[in-house]
């Protein structure tokens, strides 16, 4: 009996420790989902009148049509290979960071950063313009017509996909060799490993969960892409699962249970794959940091290494080539007379300048969001992955579902869950209608990013041996002094990447954005979006490269205001007075024992 | 062994402890932004200050709120979106709508909307007699929306650097000849809005099943779909095919700006596209909407509406309100008009579109 009611209260435990997060991610995700999956069954919950007549049709529409099961397939083969495709740069790039001298660790971080917050919109754009007939390559060394067949297919989807999401591969990792240290690495060296042991039987296995995390991330992105396919593979016509949610929202009348049903299935493959990727990692442990290892910011190397220069080959092709293309777009007058110096000046930027007053107050509108929005993300999603790395239990285990098969989920239809969950007209009576006010739209905001947030976080989590939580509750420290002092200083360098992904990702946000704002109130990436409609291209990418000036100015200031506190002291003191902190408990710890 | 059993007793207090403190910390930040919220919400309730939402897609929009507003004293707030977005956005709020007025280009799109009861209907404008006999015969029986503004959902555009004036498209069918082999685009009926009329355009003037050939054929002859205007228009300027069918007042901003492109309204028809305009049934503003739909409708409003520094490509448009002039770099003469049926478009809209995206797109 005695056991039966601990593991009840174990259980009770677990559920009620989870259920601050639980609340949240009620709010912000749940909550909009159901609103939204709960039409595969109650199709008219809706309408103008509200009926709960129930209906199968949806649900049946979806899993029985032979469309979308070649579609679901044929977007599980594309996420799948650009994910691995990803993950191989990011690893390449995260060990050529950490091996590269000072100076070009630098530049090459921050390109990796330029890549990772630059709409997806802009990239496919670039690419566009450099590669297809008459584009920017084919001018240059006068291509004929036809020359980059070859790349608008499935082949050239993956690759620009996979430079479009390494970066999370590259984030997840960086901390993560970091904290990999060197006694496990030296111990193999002493038991006589080759180097290429070494990295094969200890670092890279060591690196599964960041590696992971930053792969799973990069297939779920491939696997609900839309953008990127329409742009590189119109002609190849690859029936993707998001095209079919794409024409289900075009139909007349918009097919909302047709689109939830087809979530649906993005949310089952999505959430399969992951506790495939649950069981992968419950076989072993990948705890680095113990109480005895320190946390190693890798040495500068000295000279180049391969890996370095291979990241350097990455980031140009990531980088400057689709971004260049766009600023040559920016500047150019005319898109059918091409590449001569008449062509080009700045006359977009002085006209995209002269919107004036719309445009500048997008842009601060945006900025404010953007700033509440990472702020509130990075501190919900620390507390939300500490709880899910360190207590296990089915409630936490149903979160990481669900918030990891959103990112799946276009953005629009994301959008659209908000539209019918945050304006219901059960919450008429009680003045909670947010549809309409910017309330909703921040709210999307950390809802679209906080699963990044947290299944980033969790990655670099997972390297900490929970006696360290141990020992510091032993010696009295609350949760949340356990989470300011023991695991934030471990995991910082992935915390402040989240808070950055938020902030310069909401900065160009669109399906959220363009749904969801407060009318006549437009945020900056609406205000893009609609120079490109009107095909002021030229315009569009000017704004865009304003956007990006803008962006990468806050990060910069960002990054010279972080490392001025590190070089005060703070964060050097606080990672040294953990060390003492640890070694204080393991003291005290064995003397209790 | 005492006291380790205490430590172990401690342990899930300290944990439910914690868990409460951050509870705690939770409870009263959202119940600080519930009420703070609340109260944003209850002041811009009581609508005293009379606004006005308009949800649009048209490129002189925020011109038209701005000389609205300037006019009338009325505050517009405006939602300014590509046409899937605006109805994607209008059909999620559907039981609980916000917006007052919806305009957008596309009569079968508006008459879908009205057919599930979302707009007002037998409401006539105060200056509904200003309409041309053209514009009058476009206004649907039930007067659920009203005709702005009209474009051909699509004419052929060629790049004059590929195609000489000898060899250029007269109509339709010349897409077909060898000449043009792979080097003929138009758009996706799925995504893009204009398309659609045009594809049901052809189905309505040839028949069912010729307009279905006719389609066949311009894939056979290696026609590419790309999704949108835009993509379709760079097409053409990159010189990566030949000759494009979009809709008209793309081509003609594209040309004005000095793009290489001449514009050929096919002799056997062109289907017009009519830009509607149309009242929420439930307005919370509704007089205010009232007065914008007659203000669109005035000559006032429509001179507005034409100026290209108010609306880009959208400007150029023909007008359906008597005595106006539309923007003279639009041909005028020589165009043969088809009106597509909007109801039976409407009604046969997504076997239309699964038709050409099984057939055609893949």
């Amino acid at each position: 009996m005695p056991t039966l009611l601990s593991r009840l209260w174990h259980q009770v435990r677990g559920w009620v420790g989870a259920a601050p997060s639980l609340l949240v991610l009620f709010i912000l995700i749940a909550y909009p989902m159901a609103s939204l999956l709960i039409q595969i069954v109650l199709p008219h919950l809706f309408d103008v009148k509200m009926s709960f007549t129930p209906s199968l049709q949806p649900f049946f529409k979806v899993f029985t049509s032979k469309g979308n099961l070649t579609a679901v397939i044929d977007s599980l083969a594309i996420g799948a290979v650009a994910a691995v495709f990803a993950t191989v740069i990011g690893t390449v790039t995260a060990f050529g960071s950490a091996k590269a001298p000072r100076g070009v660790r630098a530049v090459m971080n921050g390109a990796i950063w330029i890549v990772f917050f630059t709409p997806s919109y802009v990239i496919a754009e670039g690419w566009l313009i450099l590669m297809q007939d008459g584009g920017i390559l084919s001018q240059v060394f006068h291509l004929p017509n036809g020359w980059s067949a070859w790349f608008f297919t499935r082949f050239g989807l993956v690759i620009t996909m996979g430079f479009r999401y390494f970066p999370f591969v590259h984030m997840a990792m960086e901390q993560a060799i970091a904290n990999v240290g060197t006694e496990f690495v030296n111990a193999g060296r002493m038991l006589g490993a080759s180097r290429a042991q070494r990295f094969r039987k200890i670092i890279l296995p060591l690196l599964t969960p960041a590696l992971l995390a930053g792969g799973s991330i990069a297939f779920a992105e491939g696997f609900g892409d839309f953008g990127f396919a329409a742009a590189i593979s119109p002609q190849v016509h690859i029936p993707l699962i998001s095209y079919q949610i794409y024409s289900a929202l075009n139909q007349a009348p918009v097919d909302y249970p047709a689109a939830a049903g087809l979530s649906l299935l993005l949310i089952l493959v999505t959430g399969g794959t992951l506790l495939l990727q649950m069981w992968w990692l419950g076989r072993r442990t990948y705890v680095t940091i113990s109480s005895g290892s320190k946390v190693n910011v890798p040495p500068a190397g000295r000279r180049m290494s391969g890996a370095t220069i291979a990241s350097l080959i990455i980031a140009v092709v990531a980088l400057v080539l689709p971004l260049g293309s766009t600023f040559l777009e920016s500047l150019w007058n005319s898109n059918a007379a091409g590449l001569t110096f008449s062509n080009l000046s700045w006359q977009n930027y002085a006209q995209a300048m002269q919107v004036g007053g719309n445009g500048l107050q997008a842009l601060t509108r945006s900025f404010t969001y953007s700033l509440i929005a990472a702020v509130i993300t990075m501190t919900i999603g620390l507390f939300v992955a500490h709880q899910m790395a360190f207590r296990k239990s089915a409630a936490t285990r149903i979160l990481n579902l669900v918030t990891m098969a959103t990112i799946a989920i276009p953005g629009v239809v994301l959008a659209a869950a908000f539209i019918f969950a945050w304006n219901a007209v059960w919450l008429i009576p009680i003045h909670l209608v947010l549809y309409g006010t910017s309330w909703v739209l921040g709210m999307a905001y950390v809802a679209g990013h906080l699963p990044y947030a947290i299944r980033l976080q969790l990655g670099a989590m997972s390297q900490l041996s929970p006696n360290l939580m141990t020992a510091a509750r032993v010696l009295g420290a609350k949760n949340t002094t356990i989470l300011r002092k023991v695991v934030v200083p471990l995991v910082q360098a992935t915390t402040i990447s989240t808070f950055f992904l938020t902030f310069t990702d909401t900065m160009f946000e669109l399906p959220a954005s363009s749904l969801l704002y407060p009318a006549g109130e437009p945020p900056f990436p609406v205000l893009i979006n609609s120079k490109f409609q009107a095909f002021e291209w030229g315009q569009g990418a000017a704004l865009a490269m304003i956007g990006l000036l803008f962006v990468i100015v806050s990060y910069a200031i960002g990054q010279f205001i972080t490392s001025k506190l590190a070089s005060k002291g703070g964060s050097k003191k606080q990672s040294v007075s953990v060390d003492a902190d640890v070694s204080e408990t393991e003291v005290l710890v064995s003397r209790y024992s | 062994m005492l006291k380790l059993t205490r430590k172990k007793g401690f342990l899930p207090a300290l944990v439910i402890l914690g868990s409460t403190t951050i509870l705690a910390g939770c409870g009263t930040t959202s119940a600080n932004s519930n009420s703070s919220v609340s109260n944003t919400a209850g002041s811009s309730a009581p609508a005293a200050a009379q606004k006005l939402v308009l949800y649009s897609a048209q490129g002189y929009d925020q011109a038209m709120a701005d000389a609205f507003q300037k006019k009338t004293g009325i505050k517009v707030q405006l939602v300014d979106d590509s046409t899937g977005n605006i109805v994607a956005k209008m059909e999620a709020e559907k039981s609980n709508p916000h917006w007052d007025v919806a305009w957008f280009d596309g009569g079968s799109t508006m008459q879908g909307l009205d057919n599930e009861g979302l707009l007002l209907q037998n409401w006539t404008p105060s200056d509904v007699s200003n309409y041309t006999s053209y514009g009058q015969s476009l206004i649907p029986s039930d007067k659920a929306y009203y005709p702005a503004s009209i474009t051909a959902a699509a004419a052929i555009g060629y790049n004059t650097k590929l195609v000489s004036a000898s060899q250029a498209p007269k109509d339709w069918s010349d897409l077909l000849k060898p000449e043009f082999k792979n080097a003929v685009a138009m758009n996706d009926p799925s995504i893009s809005g204009p398309t659609f009329p045009f594809v049901a355009g052809m189905l309505q003037m040839m028949g069912t099943q010729k307009g279905e050939q006719f389609y066949t054929s311009l894939k056979q002859n290696g026609m590419k779909v790309f999704p949108t205007n835009g993509d379709t228009l760079k097409a053409l300027l990159a010189g990566q095919v030949k000759a494009i069918m979009i809709q008209d007042s793309a081509l003609v901003s594209a040309k004005v700006k000095g793009d290489p492109i001449q514009i050929v309204y096919p002799s056997s028809g062109v289907f017009s596209l009519q830009g509607a305009i149309a009242i929420d049934k439930n307005a919370p503003d509704a007089a205010a909407a009232k007065q914008f739909v007659e203000y669109v409708l005035s000559q006032e409003g429509q001179q507005v509406m034409l100026d290209p520094k108010n609306g880009g490509g959208d400007s150029y448009f023909n007008p359906v309100i008597q005595g106006l002039q539309p923007n003279p770099a639009r041909q005028q003469s020589g165009i043969n008009w088809v009106a597509v049926n909007p109801v039976q478009a409407a009604q046969n809209e997504n076997e239309i579109k699964q038709w050409f995206n099984a057939n055609i797109t893949q």
